[in-house]
């Protein structure tokens, strides 16, 4: 075994570049899986830590229709025997920030030993929570929007822009004395108590809704599935580098295999010599895999903490742990990854190993029967795919469809290219383009995994690009479209807003003041908007769908729109009823997008939200400068005569800005796999360019003898790649976009409940590729240069040893 | 008698026609034996299954004594891993060892390497001065005479060859032969080669000849 | 009692090990002793005043109202419970709703030989949560109350339910209050650290106690405590034993001993059969632990040697169930005790700072 293992794996001494591309593909590929791994368990921890720690998430909290609930109900419990938590909610403006304050009863809110731990860091103690000027706790980068707090307390555990303060303060900063937004019913009851509906039939019991500090696994679910699910598709294709080399490696060793059978070496010896080889890679490549994936998930880690944050609200701390799990678990899957990769090498091997009495054969011809096995696989998986989608509800169908789509149009590439060439040899007269055909045909065997790999990374870049610039696109529209007013002022008070209204009155100007009321529907919470009749909503507010008179249907007969993600939760369409309130139902007027956030929103017009509800709030005033009046100017003037701090008053295009920044850096990574995929495919490409040389130098030295000069056979093999690259383009661009409609209209819909218009963006197309051009043409650069040096001893060589 | 080979029949996978036909004959040790034959004729069939490296369809093939068509895969491997040593026309060598290696690899795998003898074989075919080459680095004479001494080294009961001088010129397949020949005078092994030369078939001590799936002694 | 609430020294270490949420905040509870200027203190030749003395005193910065019994089943089986409310200040004012600074604490348990069940509520005042009424007198935190149906304490409903158990019994007396110390003003230390101290050591019980196995009936007798106080500990003071003995000829006794880096401080009172108190000289109460008990991982004194020379009294005082920890966000050790010896009797005792 020893001496036969030996001479087994001394063939790679002879062929170092191309064990370099074999253990680089699939660390490559290990690297990528991997760090998505790594990045999501990093967030999963972060999120059990947080939810452990504020440990109210998963409790079952009581909520009131009304809104809020009067805090004797609470001692009504409390009385009654249940250990039950207060929490009061609210948005709190803290200088020009909004930000969601929960108030807690630090004596027994689960998460009091956070705050106290963050507390007493600081030297600090339950006096200075309970009693005056008490303390307020954020998350560290949210400390900075509360710089005219002295006492505030960094607490990682929170999500940014989620403070926390015993409800002494909050009920104050809130202006909400004595009311509560839910009551968390705490572990650990005693016996015996009575019914909740007996000493409380007014309340309502609902799980995991603690509001801002709800489960973020819930919420960042599909964000995570897209995630591993690029990985996942990384790996497949770093799969392909890994199953072109290790069958090409036996290949190449035919002659080696022949000698050590006759030399008495056993079909069993060199079936376990094989599955060491490739354990040895497996676990070389992924403890490579894994240092690079470590450091790549470090690298990629703060931006999508970034994007967690900015999307869902969602606390993921910035650094990176090392797991045992993960690394076990890296390992196993690589090693699984090239056992299924390298199956056929083992059949190959057994063939070889068994049949010494035939003759040596040439590599196996694609014939029109063997076209028929991937036509039908192709057809199998496409039909799979679609099964899944009809029949799988949420994300995991989306995906399936995705899976069986990709692959199946994948397998869709070797037929078609082979069907091609075909054709081609029909038409083409002149000798060298049909040697050229005929010559490619035969060599699809051997690269057409690896043109599958780029089809895929292709169809993803075009897929996952088009999905991104459709939402891009759409977000900016929506945003434009949100903020029609030239100016906003943030406002803390009624009295506040109606001085700007005033103002704005006597000044030509007109105000548009976002009134609001908090109300919840059974499952989710309900912001409900006040509007005033302004023309610019009319002309302005994005509508997906809406009936006749839509406006007057607002402001006059007290219609209500509704946020598309709330439309599709509760299966409502324009004409439905909504209940926004216990006692308040409405009609449905329209639709509107609303890329913002995952809760649900309603619009009616001011005077009947005013008429219908009480604690209505405001935060914030739109101001449109009166005709001739620049928006600096009229910000300016707003500042001085109604003496306002240069930060209340904020331009609506700056606030476009920044969304559009957040929204930007959320793609940040998408961006990143993307180019990384193209990437490995490219690898798999050049692995498998190189790996057909050795077959292919018998093809060539004929050719080379009837008077092709090296440099023109070097620029044939060139353009023979570019022109597989051409045509694995053409096929991955409507894949692509198949791949695109799926993420816009199937997955975002069950990831953010939101779908979205697509558009088609033919520069970037064309962006791309040039990029598959580029890395075709850099993947037979090598095999080029080679052929271009190659001495004409070499090649007269083929005709003197014939091997 | 070291080889027996009685009433072998023998068709390919798939074929319709026997390649052999009720072929009967024996070989002793120390005896050198040459199969002649027309291409296609069978004779590397036959010599594969006398390497136990292809079964039979019926009949038996016994060495020493103990039939050898119906061993496992990992019996057949062991013998002749200890006892049979192969010489082929091509593809003879592992390419990825050197000269040294390739010559020592069938001894040590059969837990037969002898250093010292390894080395007196090395240098009675002229090799001392390759052993640090790699095969494609050799002609195709001095590629052979490396199977040959990987043969020597094992210091095998029987050495099988196929065409071996097939692919060299006339003054290296002599001296190719040659060596085979004085291996055979030396340890007492026995030679079946397979041959399509009369020459050289006419320097063994017997001479088959397969013609029709069925076999001749030719006279010497 | 429950001289750890008020000492910072030992309660720090203690608490990071508590798994409450309030056990969190420990240390603030425990800083309340180093600052006292606002709060009132106790003074001598205060006459107490009922029923406005049961109620709550909130410019005091620590109360409570503390009751154990020893209790028999029906088949003669020993058993205690406690039942307390404390309250602590984090200001000398009460104020309504959640800016409330009064914080309350209530801590219930019972005790048999073998079992030893407790539970701890915490609330802030102002909500009514937790709380006094004076008159009809009542105390509660939670669904836990002591209720009076008039402004005194002569009948009382005592209530209070943990996860694995509850209890409601009926409280019964004719006996009058007794005050402690001069007239109710109870020094605690040498440096004349004091509170007031009074207590009802003379009720009849009856009730149920139910625990997972079943309801039992129960009966028996209950000691009463009242104390308030804003800083009745010296800073050197880290620990108390604190005894309520019940003895079989009608006489009871209590008696601390304050445990100090300069030396213990005792005091205590004897009550006579017919109900007349009188206070007993610093020193003249002797208490020394005979044997240790390891519980939760630290030694106890389970078992004491008791001498009052005066009375010609030498007990020994023995755990009933050693393993009595309240693991509570301040823990200590609170349990009924068997009286052997001179005298015999039951009674309660209680450790902190172990």
């Amino acid at each position: 075994m020893k001496h036969a293992l030996y001479c087994f794996l001394s063939h790679w001494r002879r062929a170092p570049l191309q064990l370099l591309l074999l253990i680089a593909g699939l660390a490559l590929a290990t690297a990528l899986w991997s760090a998505v791994q790594a990045i999501n368990s990093e967030a999963r921890a972060s999120y059990a830590r947080a939810v452990e720690q504020l440990g109210a998430a998963q409790l079952t909290a009581l909520t009131s229709p009304e809104g809020t609930i009067p805090v004797e109900t609470y001692v009504r419990l409390r009385r009654a025997g249940w250990q039950v938590s207060p929490v009061l909610e609210g948005t709190w403006q803290a200088d020009q920030n909004a930000l969601t304050l929960l108030g807690v009863d630090a004596l027994s809110y689960p998460g009091a030993p956070a705050m106290f731990q963050a507390a007493s860091a600081r030297g600090l103690d339950l006096s200075d929570v309970l009693t005056p000027p008490r303390l307020i706790f954020a998350h560290p980068t949210t400390l900075p929007d509360l710089m005219a707090f002295e006492r505030s307390i960094p607490l990682p555990q929170l999500p940014p822009r989620v403070v926390l303060a015993d409800l002494s303060l909050a009920e104050r900063l809130l202006d909400q004395p004595g009311r509560l937004s839910r009551i968390l019913i705490l572990p650990n009851q005693p016996k015996g108590l009575p019914d909740l509906a007996e000493i409380v039939p007014e309340l309502r019991q609902s799980q995991n809704s603690d509001g801002a500090l709800a489960d973020p696994q819930r919420l960042t679910r599909s964000f995570h599935l897209n995630l591993t699910a690029f990985g996942f598709l990384s790996f497949c294709v770093g799969l392909f580098i890994v199953q072109g080399s290790v069958t090409l490696g036996i290949e190449q060793r035919r002659g080696t295999i022949r000698t050590l059978r006759c030399l008495g070496v056993s079909t069993a010896t060199l079936l376990q010599a094989l599955f060491l080889e490739l354990l040895i890679l497996a676990l070389v490549s992924g403890v490579l895999g894994l240092v690079i994936g470590y450091a790549l998930a470090a690298l990629l880690l703060p931006d999508v903490s970034a994007t967690l944050r900015g999307l869902y609200g969602a606390p993921v701390e910035g650094s990176l742990t090392l797991r045992p799990t993960w690394v076990i678990s890296g390992l196993v899957m690589t090693s699984l990854g090239t056992g299924a990769a390298g199956a056929q090498a083992f059949v190959a091997m057994r063939r070889m190993a068994n049949a010494l009495s035939r003759s040596p054969v040439a590599s196996a011809r694609m014939t029109w029967r063997s076209q028929r096995i991937f036509l039908g696989a192709s057809a199998v998986l496409i039909a799979a795919g679609y099964l899944a989608l009809k029949l799988v509800p949420g994300l995991i169908g989306g995906f399936a469809f995705l899976g069986g789509t990709l692959l199946g149009a994948a397998l869709l590439l070797p037929p078609i290219l082979f069907a091609m060439s075909s054709a081609l040899l029909g038409v083409l007269r002149a000798p060298l383009w049909r040697w050229l055909v005929a010559d490619s045909r035969l060599q699809l065997p051997g690269i057409s995994l690896s043109l599958m790999a780029l089809l895929l990374a292709v169809a993803t870049n075009i897929g996952v690009g088009t999905m991104v610039s459709s939402f891009r696109l759409t977000f900016l529209d929506w945003i434009e479209q949100r903020l029609p007013a030239d100016a906003y002022v943030e406002v803390t008070s009624a009295t506040t807003a109606n001085q700007i209204m005033e103002w704005a009155m006597q000044n030509d100007a007109r105000a548009l003041p976002q009134y609001r009321i908090d109300s919840r529907t059974d499952s989710a919470p309900l912001r409900i908007y006040g509007i005033v009749d302004d023309p610019l909503y009319r002309t302005h507010w994005p509508l997906l769908e809406a009936e006749a008179r839509v406006w007057d249907r607002i402001y006059d007969e007290g219609a209500v729109l509704i946020s598309e993600q709330l439309a599709r939760r509760e299966g409502l369409q324009t004409g439905d009823q909504i209940a926004l309130t216990p006692d308040w139902t409405t009609q449905i007027a329209g639709i509107y997008p609303d890329y913002g956030n995952p809760d649900g929103q309603a619009v009616v017009a001011l005077s009947t939200l005013q008429a219908r509800a009480s604690g209505i709030t405001v935060s914030r005033v739109g101001v449109v400068a009166p005709p001739g009046v620049s928006t600096a100017d009229l910000m300016q003037r707003l500042r001085q005569d109604l003496n306002l701090t240069s930060d209340k008053v904020v331009e609506a295009e700056m606030i476009q800005r920044a969304s559009v920044a957040i929204f930007d850096r959320t793609f940040v990574v998408t961006g990143a796999l993307n180019i990384l995929t193209l990437g490995v495919a490219g690898f798999a490409l050049l692995t498998s360019f190189l790996s057909q040389w050795s077959k292919r130098l018998p093809h060539l030295a004929p050719v080379w003898a009837m008077g092709i000069t090296r440099p023109q056979l070097a620029r044939l093999e060139l353009m023979r790649s570019l022109a597989f690259a051409v045509v694995t383009f053409v096929l991955a661009l409507p894949l692509g976009l198949l791949l695109a409609w799926a993420l816009l209209a199937v997955i975002n819909v069950e990831a953010f409940g939101w779908r979205l218009p697509m558009y088609l963006f033919p520069m970037e197309w064309g962006r791309l590729f040039a990029m598959t051009l580029i890395v075709a043409a850099l993947a037979s650069l090598l095999p080029a240069l080679r052929l271009m040096r190659m001495s004409p001893a070499t090649l007269l060589g083929v005709f003197a040893s014939d091997r | 008698m070291l080889l027996t080979v009685k009433g072998v029949t023998h068709r390919h996978p798939g074929g319709t026609r026997d390649v052999l036909r009720d072929v009967s004959f024996e070989v002793a040790r120390g005896e050198s034996v040459a199969l002649t034959g027309e291409s296609g004729s069978g004779k590397s069939t036959l010599l594969h299954m006398l390497a136990a490296l292809d079964h039979p369809l019926r009949g038996c093939i016994e060495f020493g004594g103990q039939d050898i068509t119906a061993l496992s895969d990992k019996a057949a491997s062991q013998l002749r891993r200890s006892h049979i040593a192969l010489v082929f026309q091509q593809f003879n060598l592992v390419p990825a060892l050197s000269v040294a290696d390739n010559i020592a690899l069938h001894a040590k795998l059969g837990q037969r390497f002898d250093a010292s003898w390894t080395e007196e074989v090395t240098a009675r075919l002229g090799l001392s001065e390759l052993v640090g080459r790699y095969p494609e680095q050799i002609s195709g004479g001095q590629q052979q005479r490396v199977a040959i001494a990987r043969a020597l080294a094992l210091r095998p009961d029987l050495l099988l060859a196929d065409e071996p001088t097939g692919n060299l010129d006339e003054t290296a397949s002599a001296e190719v032969l040659r060596l085979m020949l004085d291996l055979v005078q030396d340890t007492g092994c026995a030679l079946f080669l397979v041959t399509h030369s009369a020459a050289i078939a006419a320097r063994c001590a017997s001479h088959l000849h397969l013609s029709g799936g069925q076999v001749r002694v030719q006279s010497t | 009692m429950i001289a750890n609430l008020l000492h910072p020294g030992k309660i720090i270490a203690i608490t990071t090990l508590a798994l409450a949420p309030l056990g969190a905040w420990a240390q603030g509870f425990a800083n309340l002793g180093s600052t006292a200027e606002d709060f009132t203190a106790p003074r001598p030749g205060v006459d107490l005043i009922f029923p406005n003395d049961h109620a709550a005193h909130p410019d005091y910065r620590i109360e409570w109202w503390y009751l154990t019994a020893n209790l028999k089943t029906a088949a003669g089986e020993d058993l205690g419970i406690q039942w307390t409310l404390f309250r602590s200040a984090l200001a000398p004012s009460e104020v309504d709703g959640w800016q409330s600074p009064q914080i309350w604490m209530g801590h219930a348990a019972v005790t048999t030989k073998s079992d030893h069940r407790f539970s701890e509520r915490i609330g802030r005042g102002g909500t009514g949560q937790a709380g006094i009424s004076a008159a009809p007198f009542s105390a509660w935190i939670d669904d836990w109350e002591i209720t009076s149906s008039d402004a005194t304490l002569d009948e009382l409903t005592v209530k209070a339910r943990g996860q694995s158990f509850s209890y409601n019994l009926h409280l019964r007396t004719d006996a009058p209050l007794i005050l402690h110390g001069d007239a109710g003003y109870s020094v605690k230390s040498a440096d004349g650290q004091a509170s007031y101290y009074y207590a009802q050591p003379a009720y009849e019980v009856s009730g149920t106690i139910t625990l997972p196995q079943g309801p039992v009936a129960v009966t028996g007798a209950a000691w009463l405590d009242r104390e308030w106080s804003s800083q009745p500990l010296a800073e050197d003071q880290d620990g108390w034993d604190w005894f309520s003995l019940r003895l079989d000829d009608g006489a009871k006794l209590m008696g601390f001993v304050l445990r100090g880096e300069r030396g213990d401080f005792t005091s205590g009172t004897w009550i006579t059969p017919d109900g007349t108190a009188q206070p007993l000289a610093p020193g003249a109460f002797n208490a020394a632990p005979r044997a240790w008990s390891q519980v939760e991982g630290r030694q106890v004194p389970t078992s004491w040697q008791v001498s009052l020379p005066e009375r010609d009294l030498n007990i020994t005082v023995d755990a009933l169930n050693p393993q009595a920890w309240m693991g509570v966000s301040f823990p200590y050790w609170e349990g009924p005790v068997q009286v052997s010896g001179s005298h015999s009797g039951v009674g309660y005792l209680e450790m902190t700072g172990y």
